[in-house]
């Protein structure tokens, strides 16, 4: 069975659930449980898949709720029309919630999430008029469809139908392009940013997403429950959805609702038995789930995938051997690169400067790279080399200066942008997406080029894009040498695979101009040479490459030019012949060599 | 010195990456390991300083097994490891970063400045910035700083994973010169490096690593004449040719 079919049958049983439990009390139970694992799954969304922390959720899902109960209540609004307002206002509240995510991350982004939560309970408890204060919303109509009133078992069935939904959505989301652009932003901003992933969209995104999920969970809750008042959305609430998400498992898009149903379950669907469980909720789970963590920092479902993965290679042949892991050599095929003509000037850099406080890091640097050359840039440690690289990617703004592509100014442009007009870059520390795996990498740094957005990601359209597109990612990744590593995750890999895998991920964005910073750091000699030959194919096949590099044998055997920075000026320039020979370059940069 | 004795290492506990090394390390030996791209030269290292998860197998260091010592317990016995990838304290100044350094002997204060003062001045450009914060220094400045960090703490064996990577090569002799002086002052030293022809240079005798074992041992005028290691990691040869097809002259190793 394959896992999609796998999945399908997993959401199928949720719909069995209301007939399992048969007492109409048990039903509003799993109709509750149902709206937090909803609520949960929001959670799951934002904080797991886009690494972005909310302490706010519960104000969210209050904001869904009130809406959707104000509008039946006070202006006679049908349960369908309710409910999707409620969660288009939540939506739109979850913008707001999204914005300090562009300036503020961890816990500073915590606590403004958690002031979010709080704002949201006290309007809801002082604008009495609206919400009824304190003392809440009575006799809310229960859910309807069709002009039909729905019972215990209708209710049970439309929030289990619901979670199913949500559930396939959220696992679609993961996999889709919008899916990988969270989960790049989470692991890696900078690297998202050359890839062409616009880091404001993807945070915007998943906290506008995440917090429709939770709306509709309020919605749900405020007409399957009949009664809301704002105790019922108080800061615990936030707490206790991400103690679900993190019970569950922060690394998968299911985890916050079975931790909702791990936690909420028991004390609701058996109160006979577990209800001493409900007043110590917190209290009791706190520490069950600070051991779960210890134990399985993925939470219940990493555990529980792990323990999967064990069992099934108990049974085959154990421990891995890791013969079949390194690296092959690059291959012969060149990956489809963008071919601008040659003999064009194909970027210019004018006086840029760029300050650090007091500290001059560039001053007045000026360079031309012309189309289908190898520039090399090579200076001193601390000369300003990745500083420009910086400046020419809009991972930095100089302080002056022009830098222009093709005649077009990107100086002022922000680096998804100037990523998607086919400037790829290597960073000299890899930014990777460590969680991801090498193929999900290099589909992430093919983002400009492939089509779909939250929407399309979340219904699971464009598989077939995507199917493409793997297909390229693992022709690249086979010509840097990484076969047989696609589903590797890249935090698995050694420090020189991981600086093949930028080099495929950089590649995917089938650039027309290629930065490399430090690309044959964690090579041998050998590799070097590889490494050599595979960029001069890349430059036949017309890419232009400026790279940074230290080893002066594979700069001499490479570049057609080479520009030497020392203490952020240009000192010298020219073919690689005159240059290694500059006096001055040999006294601050190449010394008397290695004794 | 060190002896490592049929080395099994796993991060996961899945999926091995060494399988059965052995080295050895003796007292006042310059020591290197090579090794191509995921042979596990780094697990290998990582391992001995107890930072390795899944360990079968032995370490021995002054003929006492610290296979399952903690690493702190490790460093306490005189094993300091400058690992690769500038693990810096960024918000910390590069005179404080190099003070943590010398916590083993931070009574002795006098020692602790002067070691200070020494690094300082061999390296300008740590010197020039002694008062910045070591996270606003550009990579290769990390570096310089990490591996004068782990040389203030003047150990008795050193192990250095990668020093000359990200240097540049006047930078690169500069931080051979003073591994030589940390040397002749006491110091074993055991280096993983890539640039095979500087590691034979500079050290007694080397390991070659291949696919999580060892596949070649020797010292250096041994390997340095072997053609196995000439053409998987010396590549002078290869390096002469690309070169005169490129009409530049030979950089010498």
């Amino acid at each position: 069975m394959t896992p999609d079919a796998r999945r399908r049958l997993w959401f199928a049983a949720l719909l069995l659930l209301p007939f399992v439990f048969r007492d109409e009390l048990s039903r509003f139970a799993l109709a509750r449980v149902g709206a937090f694992a909803i609520a949960a799954t929001g959670v799951a969304v934002v904080s797991g898949l886009a690494g972005q922390i909310s302490l706010g959720h519960a104000g969210l899902m209050a904001a869904g709720a009130f809406t959707s109960a104000g509008l039946a209540v006070h202006a006679g609004w049908p349960f369908a029309a309710a409910f999707v307002a409620g969660t288009a206002l939540a939506a739109l509240v979850g913008v707001a919630f999204g914005i300090p995510s562009l300036r503020v991350r961890g816990q500073y982004l915590a606590l403004a999430t958690l002031g979010g939560g709080f704002i949201i309970w006290q309007i809801l408890r002082e604008a009495s008029s609206l919400t009824g204060g304190d003392g809440g919303f009575a006799s809310i109509p229960p859910p309807s469809l069709f002009g039909r009133s729905l019972g215990p078992l209708g209710a049970a069935s439309l929030a289990m139908t619901l979670a199913a939904i949500t559930l396939f959505a959220a696992g679609n989301l993961e996999r889709s392009r919008a899916g990988r652009a969270f989960r790049a932003v989470r692991d890696s901003e900078a690297g998202a940013a050359a890839s062409g992933i616009s880091v404001y969209r993807a945070k915007l995104g998943g906290f506008v997403a995440s917090a429709a999920i939770a709306g509709a969970a309020g919605a749900l809750f405020a007409h399957t429950e009949g009664f809301i008042a704002p105790s019922q959305f108080d800061p615990s609430i936030s707490f206790l959805l991400v103690l679900a998400a993190v019970l569950g498992g922060l690394s998968s898009p299911y985890g916050g609702a079975l931790g909702a149903l791990l936690i909420l379950g028991p004390s609701e669907l058996f109160p006979s038995a577990f209800s001493w469980l409900e007043r110590y909720q917190i209290i009791a789970w706190g520490p069950v789930a600070l051991l779960v963590v210890f134990r399985w920092p993925d939470g219940v479902v990493g555990g529980l995938k792990r323990l999967v993965g064990r069992l099934r290679a108990g049974r085959g042949t154990g421990v891995t051997r890791e013969t079949e892991r390194t690296v092959a050599p690059e291959t012969p095929v060149v990956p489809p690169v963008t071919v601008v003509s040659p003999g064009v000037t194909l970027l210019v850099v004018r006086g840029v400067t760029k300050s650090f406080g007091g500290l001059r890091a560039l001053h007045d640097v000026s360079l031309e790279v012309g189309a289908g050359t190898i520039h090399a840039l090579i200076g001193p440690n601390g000369s300003g080399k990745t500083t420009l690289l910086d400046c020419l990617t809009g991972a930095r703004r100089s302080d002056a200066g022009e830098v222009t592509l093709q005649g077009r100014r990107i100086d002022a442009l922000p680096p998804h942008e100037i990523a998607s007009l086919g400037v790829a870059r290597t960073f000299q520390q890899v930014a990777l997406f460590g969680t991801m795996t090498a193929t999900e990498n290099v589909l992430a740094g093919a983002h400009p080029r492939l089509r779909g957005g939250l929407g399309a990601g979340a219904l699971g359209l464009r598989r077939g894009d995507d199917s493409n597109a793997e297909h390229d990612a693992r022709a690249i990744l086979a010509a840097v040498g990484l076969a047989g590593l696609e589903k590797d995750k890249a935090v698995a890999l050694s420090y020189g695979q991981r600086k093949r895998l930028e080099l495929a991920r950089a590649l995917a964005l089938r650039p027309s101009l290629l930065l490399l910073d430090e690309p044959a750091a964690g090579r041998n000699e050998p590799e070097i040479l590889e490494l050599g030959r595979f960029l001069k194919r890349l430059r036949s096949a017309g890419l232009t490459i400026l790279l940074v590099e230290h080893h002066m044998n594979f700069v001499l055997s490479l570049a057609d030019v080479v520009t030497v920075l020392d203490e952020g000026r240009v000192v010298a320039h020219g073919d690689p012949r005159t240059v290694r020979a500059d006096p001055a370059v040999v006294e601050a940069y190449l010394g008397a060599g290695v004794a | 010195m060190l002896r490592v004795e049929g080395l099994h290492a796993s991060y996961d506990g899945m999926i091995e990456v060494l399988h059965g090394a052995s080295i050895e390390v003796h007292e006042h030996e310059i020591v290197t390991i090579l090794g191509s791209n995921g042979a596990g030269k780094t697990t290998l290292v990582a391992a001995v300083c107890g930072l390795v998860p899944f360990v079968r197998g032995t370490v021995r260091f002054q003929s006492e097994d610290i296979t399952s010592l903690p690493p702190h317990a490790i460093v306490s016995r005189g094993i300091v490891e400058v690992p690769t990838g500038r693990e810096v304290f960024p918000d910390q100044t590069v005179t404080e970063n190099l003070l943590l350094g010398a916590h083993a002997y931070r009574s002795d204060r006098a020692r602790v400045r002067r070691n200070v003062r020494d690094m300082l001045e061999r390296f300008p450009v740590l010197g020039q910035r002694k008062s910045q914060l070591a996270g606003s220094l550009s990579g290769g400045e990390q570096q310089i700083l990490s591996v004068a960090r782990g040389l203030m703490g003047r150990p008795r064996l050193m192990i250095l994973d990668e020093p000359s990577m990200g240097l540049a090569p006047i930078l690169v002799t500069q931080v051979f010169e003073l591994l030589r002086d940390i040397w002749r002052e006491g110091t074993t030293l055991l280096l993983v490096e890539k640039l095979a022809h500087l590691a034979i240079t500079f050290s007694h005798r080397l390991y070659v690593l291949e696919l999580g074992s060892v596949a070649l041992e020797g010292t250096a005028a041994e390997l340095a004449g072997d053609p196995r290691v000439e053409e998987a990691y010396l590549g002078r040869r290869a390096w002469a040719e690309e070169l005169a097809g490129a009409e530049y002259p030979t950089e010498s190793p």
